[in-house]
């Protein structure tokens, strides 16, 4: 797992973190049943604050991400199981907005819409 | 390397180990003529005989022993090594003369000793051919050794700012945290059964001779070692580079300002390290699980560390960028 966090970036600090393992469970690099590193130390590691890293893990428990299990720490739940067929729709949608010269924020909020 | 030092590598690595053993078959084959029936096949610690069979285990064993070890140098030949054999794989190829020297004097002068012999038991002491077995194996081997051509003594460290080094931002930080463990089952799969011999042993022995218990104490200590050595949690952080090992140790740090870079190299777990497991090879520590893919991480003045895993470009590039960002901090 790699993980990086800018504080010159306009996206929160969480939301980096929420951003970055989501990306790489979803893309298969972490895989169900994988423990995360308790969140004092990714956040010495990362030098950030401990409650930003608890913000995130707690985010990605209720997107059904990870399992937070006092004492065994964070770990990758096992309904995160099959985003291939996601992650493949993804990179096709990214590519096809790209073709048409969307801008990400333009293609974000058009399904932001889909979802309302 | 060049070719006449790859050939002398073959020649001292193979050809030699089984020059030897065709000269001890021959013997072997010129003393059956004129054995006792049946011939002395064990020696007591005295060196007189005190068991008899059949010659013809010696000339199973030899060969096979020989034949079988020599296909460790085979391996390390078969691998293309630039720079010339490591001091490791300099031994792996010396122990091939050593041990064809050893086992054919010991048994091709077993059997000759007992030439003309009417009854085996009468035959001479084995000491004399022992002592000859290793002292002239010594000499085979320390010879060949250094008729190796050896490496570089040191190596040139590559420099961080002519690797792969991910574009990293002033005031990012990053961390990469990767599990280094054996691929597939079959090192689990020992372990598990190490364990559980050794759980039944324990068992058995407990019921049979309490205090014999205490004799498990160091193999148990070994399992333990081998497990805490065989799974790693490596992690790459603006510290440096930090390895712990499965029971929470052993702990190997390495400080980022004594790093210099870090790179993926191919690593052959037998003829780089001799095995797996936590390694010391020279000017190298290795912690090697796996054969394939493996990060390096280089250290000016100080013993590398190579730790085996797949997809390693990643932490080492990296591990590049936060090298050069804080070799430009502190200019």
């Amino acid at each position: 797992m790699i993980l990086t966090v800018d504080p010159a970036s306009a996206l929160p600090l969480f939301e980096q973190l929420v951003t970055g393992i989501r990306g790489q469970i979803i893309g298969g690099s972490l895989s169900a049943g994988e423990r995360l590193p308790a969140a004092r130390e990714l956040a010495e590691s990362l030098d950030i604050n401990v409650h930003t890293v608890l913000r995130a893990y707690q985010i990605l428990r209720d997107e059904g991400f990870l399992d937070l299990r006092r004492g065994r720490g964070a770990i990758v739940a096992d309904r995160a199981r099959d985003y291939d067929e996601l992650a493949r729709r993804v990179a096709g949608l990214v590519a096809e907005a790209q073709r048409l010269g969307l801008t990400p924020a333009a293609l974000s909020s058009l399904i932001r819409e889909a979802y309302e | 390397m060049n070719t006449t030092s790859r050939r002398r590598e073959q020649v001292i690595g193979l050809a030699l180990p089984v020059a030897i053993l065709v000269i001890s078959l021959a013997v072997m084959f010129w003393a059956l003529s004129d054995l006792p029936d049946p011939v002395a096949v064990h020696w007591g610690p005295a060196g007189t005989p005190d068991a008899f069979g059949s010659p013809l285990l010696a000339f199973i064993l030899l060969p096979v022993t020989v034949l079988a070890y020599l296909a460790l140098p085979a391996r390390v030949l078969a691998r293309a090594h630039d720079r010339g054999p490591t001091a490791n794989q300099r031994i792996l190829l010396a122990v091939g003369p050593f041990l064809s020297t050893v086992l054919g004097v010991v048994l091709a002068g077993g059997l000759a000793i007992q030439r003309g012999l009417d009854d085996a038991a009468a035959g001479p002491s084995i000491l004399p051919v022992v002592a000859l077995a290793f002292g002239g194996g010594i000499v085979v081997g320390a010879v060949s050794y250094l008729l190796l051509p050896a490496g570089p003594a040191v190596e040139a460290i590559p420099d961080a700012a002519d690797l792969p080094a991910r574009p990293l931002g002033v005031d990012e930080t990053a961390v990469w945290i990767r599990q280094v463990r054996p691929v597939g089952a079959a090192l689990a799969i020992i372990l598990t059964a190490g364990a559980i011999l050794f759980i039944a042993g324990v068992t058995i022995v407990a019921f049979v001779q309490p205090i014999a218990v205490l004799l498990f104490v160091l193999p148990a200590l070994l399992l333990v070692f081998g497990y805490a050595c065989t799974y790693w949690t490596l992690t790459v952080d603006r510290h440096g580079v930090l390895l712990r090992g499965a029971l929470t140790w052993p702990v190997i740090r390495i400080p980022l300002d004594q790093i210099e870079s870090a790179r993926v190299i191919d690593v052959d777990p037998l003829s780089d390290f001799g095995g797996w497991g936590l390694r010391w090879a020279p000017r190298t520590t290795g912690i090697i699980v796996r054969r394939g893919e493996a990060l390096e991480v280089a250290r000016r003045g100080r013993r590398a560390l190579v730790v085996t895993l797949d997809r390693a470009a990643p932490g080492a590039e990296l591990l590049n960028a936060l090298v050069l960002r804080q070799r430009g901090g502190v200019r």
